[in-house]
């Protein structure tokens, strides 16, 4: 080689080694560049490439019954959106969606179109699609459909404590709660969301995940509510309310001792799993039993006599002047129902529910200690339920009060309660003269709630002395409650209220009742209190809310499995005929009342005069004499029947039988609560009657 | 050295070819030259038949130690290259058993709602007055007597006894 040509060879290498150090240059700098420089730029999209950022849905806590029976849940459903500018067709992708979707194909059009001209990047398509419809969208494995992972509630047992449960609303793109425990306990409810990263290959498929956030899933609730009783007490508050033509009711039956709520039923009532909608009844959706206050009427009485046996030295067989039917307080006048009772004991009182006996028992107690027992029995202050409208009632102070106030306040008007507040007093007496805080949560996730410790508010001889007397007002002959439905195996005692409902427009009181009736089961060691209350009834307490309360209280007996107090006899009837043969009864006496209140629309005077266990209305007309209602007593059997001996003491009862000529056998001591054969059955000659008698 | 030039200019080497060949010819051991330039190479034939080759003692084992050598880095490839591919493999694997348990719970949850919904006190009351049952008494009691029906267990001493 000549040194021209190898000089030529030199330079052409040198020229490819710089070419080689410039490449190696470059891409050394191109490296800097990838991998210092634009790092984070360049991770981002490899990210978005490689990985798929994953969200992981909190559910939403359940919530169950008492005995783990799920009454609200979660469930995992998908939402569909698009992304309308990788949508290649809009016809077409409006035609694929909307008929896999069931939506309208043109609205959907309108709306991708819209939102393809104002260059927005999502678009949602439908929220909470069904599994099927899922399903279907994701065979068809279009890359700008995109699913979110959703929740949605379900309450499996529908309207069953809907208004315990509450519903829920959507904000924000998250479900809240807009009433019940679903408000209430809503942040122990509610989880927070978690993100994913899902690393992913060319085909989308999961090659590794890492957890960005994890989800924390709401807490599940446990009620005290239990679901039987519940549905029992819905079942037959229906019933009370329809054959009444009633407007509205609430039941509450709740555990005296504990304070555990086993149900809080209201009418109308509504289906959660349902949006509201305009066909539902106005007020469907209010939890009545606790956030609408009434005036109690005759209950109230209860809470009367209590303070009296507690400030006074007033006793049950202490002999009340009721006069003659009419008394004039102020000015005002206040009647009995049908006739006076003259003199009667402090517990005839309360059987009868006589109104100026209930007056002259407040005077006696004084106005101060009367609202100082109000207040201790809870009227006027919130139970602390956990439920977010919860009222307190309404009790005035006592400046307010007027000269006759102390008379309203003593038969239950001039004050107003929920029946929750009411099945709270009604414990009082039940539980031996505590007062309990009512729960309706039993565990919150895995956390038994702490009981709180109950505060005495009255002795437990004066709880003692009430349950006896109230038990008198379902037993003797005469007391309000005595054809209320008896519960087998069990006693029980309760006072009925029927208060008329004040019109607030004409400022009258209306021909329309509260018919309520609270009571306790069994007498000796009450373990379940139930107070029923019907709003709007033409027919009173007893035979309105008489016959669901029997029905409730004896479902939640026998599913709470409380001991018998009494010899069981069997009631060939359904509970159902038992409803309907109540609803007979009811509109005999709904007839009856119309007869009495007939006689007072004669009158010039406004209509005060009530059913002999309901509460007049206060009136500022001077004292006139308002007939007596025609009283219809039943005969008493003759011949070879049988007398009713419930009620009565051992001593009336011997005394009766030798009177009648007829053999008895007695059993046990107290009052008689069960006989064989039964009052007005045919007696063999020579037969003899059993009678039980207990305490 | 050859130049694309020269390389593109085969047509006056091939017009050159049958001097080349007769050259050839004269020459056995001459070799085809390179194009263009001065330079010529030539074979030499030698007969190595009669060559033994020396047996080597040390070349087996530097064989074997190749082979290991071999073998070794192939080991220490796959040592990395497996859990790597095996990693990859059962991160698939994963994902999808993710999937399918998430999938189970969703389904279970599905049939937890529905076996509540066919629990519920409604369904079961509407399907007991359906046949006729109605609901039970607290602790009830079926007292058993001559007149209950003989279907049922008889409980009392017979009046033999």
């Amino acid at each position: 080689m000549d040194a021209g040509a190898r000089l030529r060879a030199v330079k052409r290498l040198t020229w490819l080694v710089g070419a080689i150090v410039l490449w190696g240059v470059a891409i050394f700098l191109k490296l800097i560049s990838l991998q210092l420089i634009h790092h984070k730029k360049y991770l981002a999209m490899a990210r978005q490439q490689q990985e798929m950022k994953v969200e992981l849905p909190a559910a939403r806590g359940n919530i169950y019954d008492r005995n783990g029976q799920p009454l609200a849940m979660s469930l995992p459903v998908d939402s569909v959106s698009v992304n309308p500018r990788r949508v290649p067709n809009l016809s077409i992708a409006s035609e694929v969606l909307a008929s896999i979707l069931n939506i309208d194909r043109e609205e959907l059009a309108g709306r991708l179109q819209n939102a393809v001209e104002l260059k927005k990047g999502f678009l949602w398509v439908k929220r909470k699609i069904r599994p099927a419809e899922s399903e279907r969208l994701k065979s068809l494995h279009l890359d700008w459909i995109d699913f979110h992972p959703e929740s949605s509630r379900t309450y499996p047992a529908g309207p069953v404590a809907s208004h315990v449960l509450g519903m829920l609303y959507v904000e924000e793109d998250e479900e809240r709660g807009a009433a019940g425990i679903e408000k209430a306990l809503d942040s122990e409810l509610r989880g927070h969301a978690g993100t994913e990263r899902l690393l992913t290959d060319v085909h989308r498929r999961g090659l590794d995940s890492q957890i960005s956030l994890a989800a924390q899933a709401g807490k599940s609730i446990t009620l005290t509510i239990d679901e039987a009783i519940q549905f029992t007490a819905e079942k037959y508050l229906r019933l009370a309310v329809e054959s009444n033509h009633a407007s509205t009711g609430s039941i509450v039956a709740m555990n005296p001792n504990s304070g555990e709520v086993y149900a809080m039923a209201n009418y109308p009532t509504y289906d959660p799993n349902l949006p509201p909608s305009k066909n539902e009844p106005p007020g469907a959706r209010l939890n009545l039993g606790a956030s609408v206050p009434f005036e109690p009427g005759s209950v109230f009485k209860v809470v009367t006599l209590s303070a009296a046996l507690e400030t006074t030295n007033i006793r049950p067989d202490t002999i009340i002047n009721c006069g003659s039917g009419a008394m004039n307080f102020f000015g005002r006048v206040v009647h009995e129902a049908k006739h006076g009772y003259g003199s009667i004991s402090m517990a005839d009182v309360l059987a009868h529910s006589s109104n100026i006996g209930a007056i002259q028992i407040g005077l006696k107690v004084g106005e101060k200690n009367l609202l100082d027992y109000v207040h201790r029995f809870g009227f006027g202050s919130k139970s602390g339920v956990p439920l977010p409208a919860e009222a307190s009632g309404r009790v005035r102070k006592l400046e307010r009060w007027t000269k006759t106030s102390i008379a309203s306040v003593a038969m239950g008007q001039e004050i107003s309660t929920t029946t929750l507040q009411l099945a709270r007093a009604c414990s009082v007496i039940a539980n031996g003269g505590l007062l309990v805080k009512p729960r309706l949560v039993l565990k919150d996730g895995d956390i038994a709630q702490q009981y709180e410790q109950p505060v005495r508010v009255i002795r437990p001889e004066t709880a003692i002395t009430m349950r006896q007397m109230m038990e008198g007002v379902v037993i003797k002959p005469f007391g309000t409650g005595f054809h209320l439905p008896r519960i087998s195996g069990y006693s029980f005692g309760g006072k009925t209220g029927s208060a008329q409902i004040y019109d607030v427009a004409s400022h009258h009181y209306t021909h329309l009742y509260n018919a309520s009736f609270m009571g306790f089961a069994p007498v000796n060691n009450p373990s379940i209190v139930v107070v029923v209350t019907v709003n709007g009834s033409k027919g009173f307490g007893a035979p309105v809310a008489g016959p669901a309360f029997s029905a409730v209280m004896a479902e939640a007996l026998r599913v709470m499995d409380v001991p018998k107090d009494l010899p069981e006899t069997i009631d060939p009837k359904s509970d159902d005929q038992k409803m309907l043969l109540a609803k007979a009864a009811t509109r005999a006496d709904a007839d009856n009342a119309a007869d009495a209140v007939m006689g007072d629309e004669s009158s010039p005077q406004p209509n005060i005069l009530e059913e002999e266990d309901t509460v007049p209305s206060m009136a500022t007309a001077a004292a006139v004499t308002i007939p007596v209602a025609q009283v219809i007593i039943p005969k008493k059997p003759e011949g070879s029947q049988a007398p009713n001996f419930r009620g009565k003491t051992m001593r009336a009862v011997m005394e009766e039988a030798t009177e009648l000529g007829l053999r008895i056998m007695v059993a046990g001591s107290g009052v008689a609560r069960q006989q064989v054969p039964p009052p007005g059955s045919i007696l063999q000659p020579g037969e003899a009657i059993r009678v039980q008698f207990a305490r | 050295m050859a130049t694309l030039a020269t390389f593109f200019r085969r047509t006056d080497w091939i017009a050159a070819g049958e001097q080349t060949t007769s050259r050839e010819q004269m020459n056995h051991y001459q070799l085809r030259a390179l194009p263009n330039d001065d330079v010529y190479f030539y074979s030499k034939r030698i007969d190595n038949s009669r060559i033994i080759r020396q047996a080597d003692p040390q070349a087996k084992t530097q064989c074997w130690s190749a082979i290991g050598a071999a073998c070794l880095l192939a080991v220490l490839v796959g040592s990395v290259a497996v859990p790597s591919v095996g990693a990859r493999l059962a991160g698939y694997k994963v994902e999808t058993l993710k999937q399918e348990r998430q999938a189970l719970l969703d389904e279970r949850k599905k049939l937890e709602v529905e076996e509540a919904a066919l629990l519920s006190p409604a369904r079961l009351d509407a399907l007991a007055k359906q046949h006729n049952l109605s609901g039970a008494a607290a602790g009830q009691v079926i007292h058993l007597d001559s007149t209950t029906d003989s279907a049922l267990a008889f409980n009392v001493k017979s009046p033999r006894e």
